[in-house]
């Protein structure tokens, strides 16, 4: 984060993050995850940077843990928060319907960050669905700065209540910087103090029936709380027949879409601070006094459901907005143009096919990808969520459901097929995914005796989101030094008889590994090796230099493309003749391992330099 | 103050977002209101990165198609892949140093000629200034800085409210003390090949 006087240049995660260290937050949690992944470090890097001594913040195994961690700090009487992608709400989804009814004491706020696109998530699913889903109001950020405000207004909103908040930035909110006036970091001073009263927070039926008739009145309040009503955006309209009601990103969008096709002046326009409860005085105001209300919001018709007049409001159920992907400006400008009866200067193309993403050079996930194929050729191959989803490009991923699905969907397959008929099936997945979510499912293996291979991809970090630490690495989020779980005994505590630790990087050695696996799986049920090896982007420069393997092609090579077809490494080069591979050396790692790849044997090790 | 709006576009590895910093604190030292917007994740493993940055007084941080008034592109057929963000008006900067997509390199794709992707560009837009950025990157002292050569290049065109002194400002407290001489002679030598190109 950069300062100019009092101005900063902030990530929208950042600035979420500032939010939180404005408002006397006292603790923070979070799971990593694109788009949130960025704001539990910078919660970090202000408790350093501010000496903010009386905040916690960790990042936790899984959403569900920390939520309940931050979720206990509210109810002690703190202000606290939880961070974390839509999909992780899943994950969260059971504590967070259930801390609706209960409610909190110092401010509460679940960050739900939405991927509509999607750009790097499993679904376009919308957060704010889940809060009408529990009956929790949800605030809907258009940009970094109003992400900022929206965590004071969030925890005020959320004490005034007792009731949890949920802040849902979408990827463009996150993931844009924008320059924003700071305000003084204000450190928490609530002592922690949990009052007992078992009746709520530990109610049985009986009491959740009261309480869920609270919670519904709690609503009703919520519903006309001032400071979250929606906002005219150009009240000097007067009251035109034509309305169009924006939130989120949709409503920076609109801004810019509505000044440069020139029609403020015959429509009025709303941003919707709160889509959930939607006020009550807005709705009934603006259906009695406008005749055709459009509205754009992302992902799911919150806004649109609420405002229950199907003659007078068009959008998604009307077939009027596209029911999936982002509102694109362009997407956005062509509806509101054709709504105001004008014309659209945007004119949409047709995308052209992009570049496919790949596993880095030298990743050790590669290694293992190519040898379980070489050790189980014809197996089923269940994977997860992780860099190594990019297996699929070699032919070593076959499924991807959710977070620890792979152990589950091999258990599922192996009971499916028969004794005769059933393939090898070798499941893959990440460390700190086996912590999140790969745990139950591989205890469930043990006592169904499934014979299945689980190959846990051990390489020390959480690397798609950004190498954040995981329970095995022993670093917490401050840099500071933590206890670590140790893998192998987590395995075997499940039950796990046979677990081995290989390295992949010895390709001949980790084949042999893999296939006496899968032959012990077949006869005696689960088995696991844990592939070791750490990833690239968290080694020093030392490190990488340490195993560096200079590696060349020799002049045997006929151009076959079997390396780059079957290893797809980017520092291997088919030239445009398909007469030879080279090695591309600034993107090679050395890590050798392509010497094993090569069916012909032309790719061999290179003379020290 | 005029809504300038600009288009970066790379392959993951080449430095696109700290350019996109450098620029952001240009924009505060000059005090002209920016708004930009990334995409990390998997287009950090290989993919394209886009970045988009809105100076001046808009709202939403993205471009539409046909909306850009710079595009800037680090590699020539990701430039030409960004040309739907153009329009008759719009200024392209590109690198002419190629760096093929994978399906180009297992043999499921054909790279286009230099050629045919300096003519479609001029074709479609309203002017274009190409150079191998990556040969003066090396002059100034690694490939590394060719971020920092095309963003010379950006500021020479003078089409953003930036002055010259606030991105080499911004070039000496956002990027690493051990580089700052290196990418202040990336950023002189892309400014001077821009106005050569003119």
């Amino acid at each position: 984060m950069t300062q100019i006087n009092d101005r900063q240049l902030m990530l929208g995660n950042e600035a979420l993050a500032r939010g939180l260290c404005e408002s006397g937050c006292q603790m923070a949690t979070a799971y990593p995850g694109t788009p949130a992944s960025e704001i539990l470090p910078a919660v970090a890097a202000l408790k350093k940077s501010e000496t903010l001594e009386s905040l916690h913040v960790q990042w936790a195994v899984n959403e569900k843990v920390a939520f309940e961690i931050a979720y206990a700090a509210s109810i002690a009487g703190q202000r606290s928060a939880v961070a974390m992608k839509q999909v992780g709400l899943n994950v969260a989804s059971d504590p967070f319907m259930s801390a609706a009814y209960l409610g909190v004491k110092g401010g509460f706020l679940v960050i739900s960050a939405d991927d509509p696109g999607p750009h790097s998530s499993q679904t376009e699913q919308d957060s704010r669905l889940y809060a009408m889903s529990a009956k929790i109001p949800v605030l809907d950020p258009d940009s970094p700065e109003q992400a900022r405000d929206m965590v004071d207004l969030g925890f005020r909103l959320s004490e005034q209540f007792e009731i949890p908040v949920m802040i849902r930035p979408t990827t463009r909110v996150c993931h844009a910087r924008q320059d924003i006036q700071i305000n003084k970091v204000i450190p928490g001073t609530v002592e922690a103090n949990f009052e007992k009263n078992p009746g709520r927070w530990a109610a049985t039926p009986k009491f959740r029936f009261k309480l869920h008739n609270e919670l519904e009145a709690k609503l009703a309040g919520i519903a006309s709380f001032e400071e979250t009503a929606p906002v005219r955006l150009n009240p000097d309209t007067g009251k035109p027949s034509k309305a169009i009601v924006v939130a989120g990103v949709s409503a920076a969008h609109a801004r810019d879409i509505v000044n440069e096709l020139d029609v403020s002046d015959r429509v009025a326009l709303y941003q919707v601070i709160q889509p959930y409860p939607l006020h009550t005085a807005f709705m009934d105001e603006i259906l009695e006094t406008h005749s055709d209300i459009l509205v754009l919001e992302e992902t799911t018709g919150i806004i649109e459901m609420q405002l229950a007049r199907r003659d007078k409001v068009k959008g998604k159920q009307s077939g009027h907005v596209p029911r999936t992907g982002e509102l694109l400006p362009e997407i956005m400008e062509a509806i509101i143009a054709e709504f105001c009866g004008t014309e659209s200067r945007s004119s949409i193309m047709e995308p052209v096919p992009g570049r496919r993403p790949t596993l880095c050079a030298g990743c050790p996930h590669r290694a293992s990808f190519f040898a379980i194929k070489r050790a189980a050729p014809k197996g089923i191959y269940t994977s997860d969520i992780g860099c190594y989803t990019l297996g699929m490009n070699l032919g070593a991923v076959d499924t991807v459901l959710c977070m620890g699905a792979a152990i589950s969907q091999a258990a599922g397959f192996a009971h499916a097929y028969n004794d005769e008929k059933r393939p090898p099936i070798v499941a893959t997945m990440g460390d700190s995914t086996f912590f999140h979510a790969g745990v139950p499912a591989l205890i469930d293996a043990v006592v169904q005796k499934a014979p299945i291979l689980l190959v846990i991809l051990d390489n020390r970090t959480t690397a798609m989101t950004g190498n954040q630490p995981t329970p095995a690495t022993g670093i917490d989020v401050l840099g500071e030094e933590v206890a670590s779980v140790d893998i192998a005994k987590l395995v075997e505590g499940c039950g796990i008889t046979y677990c081995k630790t290989v390295d992949p990087m010895d390709t001949k050695g980790f084949i042999t590994h893999i296939k006496e696996a899968v032959a012990y799986t077949k006869e005696n049920g689960p088995g696991v090796v844990i592939s070791r090896s750490p990833c690239l982007l968290s080694m020093s420069k030392a490190q990488r230099m340490e195993q560096y393997q200079k590696v060349e092609v020799s002049d045997d090579c006929d151009g076959c493309g079997y390396c780059v077809s079957h290893f797809e490494c980017p520092a291997l080069v088919l030239d445009s003749d398909n007469e030879r591979v080279d090695i591309d050396a600034s993107l090679c790692s050395g890590c050798g391992v392509c010497v094993h790849v090569c069916p012909k044997g032309s790719i061999v090790p290179g003379l020290v330099n | 103050m005029d809504i300038k709006r600009l288009i970066m576009v790379a392959v993951g590895g080449q430095g696109n977002l700290l350019a996109s910093k450098v620029l952001g604190e240009a924009a505060l030292i000059c005090k002209v209101p920016v708004r930009m917007s990334e995409i990390h994740g998997m287009a950090q493993r290989g993919g394209v990165v886009e970045s988009a940055i809105v100076f001046g007084d808009a709202s939403s941080p993205i471009i539409s198609d046909g909306e850009a008034d710079l595009l800037l592109g680090f590699e020539p057929s990701e430039t030409l892949r960004a040309l739907n963000r153009c329009n008759k008006e719009t200024t392209v900067i590109t690198n002419l140093a190629p760096l093929p997509p994978f399906t180009v390199s297992i043999g499921r794709g054909v790279y286009p000629e230099m050629d045919t992707i300096q003519a479609l560009i001029k074709e479609r837009t309203g002017s274009l200034i190409a150079f191998d950025a990556m040969e003066l990157a090396i002059k100034a002292g690694s490939p590394m800085s060719t971020n920092i050569v095309l963003v010379g290049a950006l500021i020479q065109t003078g089409i953003l409210p930036l002055t010259r002194e606030s991105v080499e400002q911004a070039i000496k407290t956002r990027t690493k003390p051990a580089f700052v001489d290196m990418n202040l002679a990336a950023f002189n030598l892309g400014f001077e090949a821009a106005a050569g190109a003119a």
